[in-house]
């Protein structure tokens, strides 16, 4: 989207639902993916991505343009992630939640099935699954600019933007990060290879 | 390593999914909410059916106070307060020339006399009846005009402030107007702290030009007796 019909777009949807729907339509598959890729979960990213966009709405009258609306709304989401690792509380399916605040699924069926084939396709990506699960055991500082440098594609600056880091820290955040993902992956990887070694010594005894 | 890190992660396939219903569901919900929050058509109908209704019941309030305090009758105490407000407010904007010029014409200061009036008690607007206007500037000159309260026994002069030097203590007069003043020319009376009744006068563009103040025994008394009182008779 281009930046200035962006933020005409969003001062308008301050006061204009169809501007908000259009703001809408445009970043839920980007949030609903960017918490699949922190997340693994297709049914928590899923209620994830209700809950920025509720707080997105409630908040929208309040924004000011100190950051990118983009990195606003990724700001949001990368905090709603960071409370569900934190908080044991919103592990529970956030269906209750989204009808305390109005949600209607007008068919559950419908929404299985397109749970079911949302996570078929995520199960195609047998490499990001790879990746994502030695990240998933780094530390969330490292995760969240991993994530947003690799899975979003998103710049330093934004990246710094979006989790109130300065620069300086998310560059040397990114670097360790990737050395303890390289550590992890490379042990992964000669376990397996070790294993690998022993079941061929197995079969040869 | 870390560039092969770098470009393992660069060359994922990351998945990309779609969920249309749930979109579509929340977009509604959203929707609704909005609505709710910021008012959609209807809501925004109700809300400012409100807003309308405390308007206009706060425009018929203030129509009427303006009503109220347009065509009702302003009290002598009130009117002589505006006067003396507006000529405050004028006096502040005259320039150090302008504002000797004044002061030598009432002989008192402009400012502490304004004051002097707002603050006391009984500031009042002197009747019309009881003002006998004159052309200026011939007849009125503070050196010779002064002023007598009609029907007293014991006469008693009017003296400029400040010009208190000129009166000659004793004298009685036989006097019929009350108080002189030139057309147009706005008398004021109060008391002063010191216990003098005080006539001021404001013109139309809020200036004060006269001050005069009834002597008492003891303001006559304490004059020194070797200045000479001039005192112009009313036939």
């Amino acid at each position: 989207m281009e930046i200035q019909y962006e933020k005409d777009l969003v001062e308008r949807a301050k006061n204009d639902p169809d501007a908000f729907s259009e703001l809408f339509d445009f970043y839920y598959p980007k949030i609903l993916n960017y918490s699949l890729r922190r997340l693994g979960n297709i049914d928590v990213s899923k209620d994830i991505t209700s809950q920025v966009f509720f707080k997105v709405l409630n908040k929208l009258p309040k924004f000011t343009w100190d950051i990118s609306f983009s990195s606003w709304v990724y700001k949001i989401a990368t905090n709603e992630i960071y409370d569900f690792y934190r908080s044991p509380k919103n592990k529970v399916t956030s269906l209750e939640y989204l009808q305390t605040v109005g949600f209607e699924p007008e068919d559950l069926h419908d929404i299985e099935t397109e749970l079911i084939a949302a996570e078929q396709e995520v199960e195609r990506h047998q490499l990001f699954l790879e990746v994502q699960k030695h990240l998933l055991q780094l530390d969330l500082s490292y995760q969240e600019i991993i994530s947003l440098k690799y899975f979003e594609k998103k710049k330093i600056k934004e990246i710094a933007e979006i989790t109130g880091k300065k620069e300086g820290t998310v560059k040397s955040l990114l670097s360790r990060g990737l050395e303890k993902l390289r550590s992890l992956m490379l042990n992964t990887m000669d376990m397996q290879l070790n294993r690998e070694k022993n079941v061929i010594k197995v079969k040869a005894e | 390593m870390k560039k092969s890190i770098d470009t393992i992660l660069q060359s994922v396939d990351y998945p990309e999914v779609k969920l249309d219903i749930h979109q579509q569901a929340l977009k509604k919900s959203l929707l609704e909410q909005y609505g709710k929050k910021r008012g959609g058509d209807k809501p925004f109908m109700k809300r400012n059916v409100f807003r309308f209704a405390a308007l206009g019941i706060m425009s018929i309030a203030l129509i009427g106070v303006i009503t109220v305090t347009t065509l009702l009758p302003k009290t002598p105490e009130v009117q002589a307060q505006e006067i003396v407000s507006n000529a405050m407010n004028h006096i502040v904007k005259l320039s150090d020339e302008e504002r000797k010029v004044l002061e030598s014409k009432i002989k008192a200061d402009l400012q502490g006399s304004l004051a002097e009036a707002q603050q006391a008690e009984d500031l009042t607007v002197v009747p019309e009846e009881e003002i006998k206007r004159v052309d200026p500037p011939k007849e009125v000159d503070n050196k010779d005009v002064f002023m007598f309260r009609k029907g007293s026994e014991d006469v008693q002069p009017i003296a400029p402030s400040g010009d208190m030097g000129n009166a000659v203590p004793g004298t009685k007069i036989a006097f019929s107007g009350d108080v002189m003043a030139p057309h147009g020319v706005k008398v004021l009376r109060y008391t002063d702290p010191q216990g003098r009744k005080v006539i001021l006068g404001i013109n139309e563009q809020n200036e004060p030009v006269m001050k005069m103040m009834m002597l008492r025994k003891e303001d006559l008394n304490n004059l020194p007796k070797t200045k000479e009182f001039h005192l112009r008779q009313d036939q």
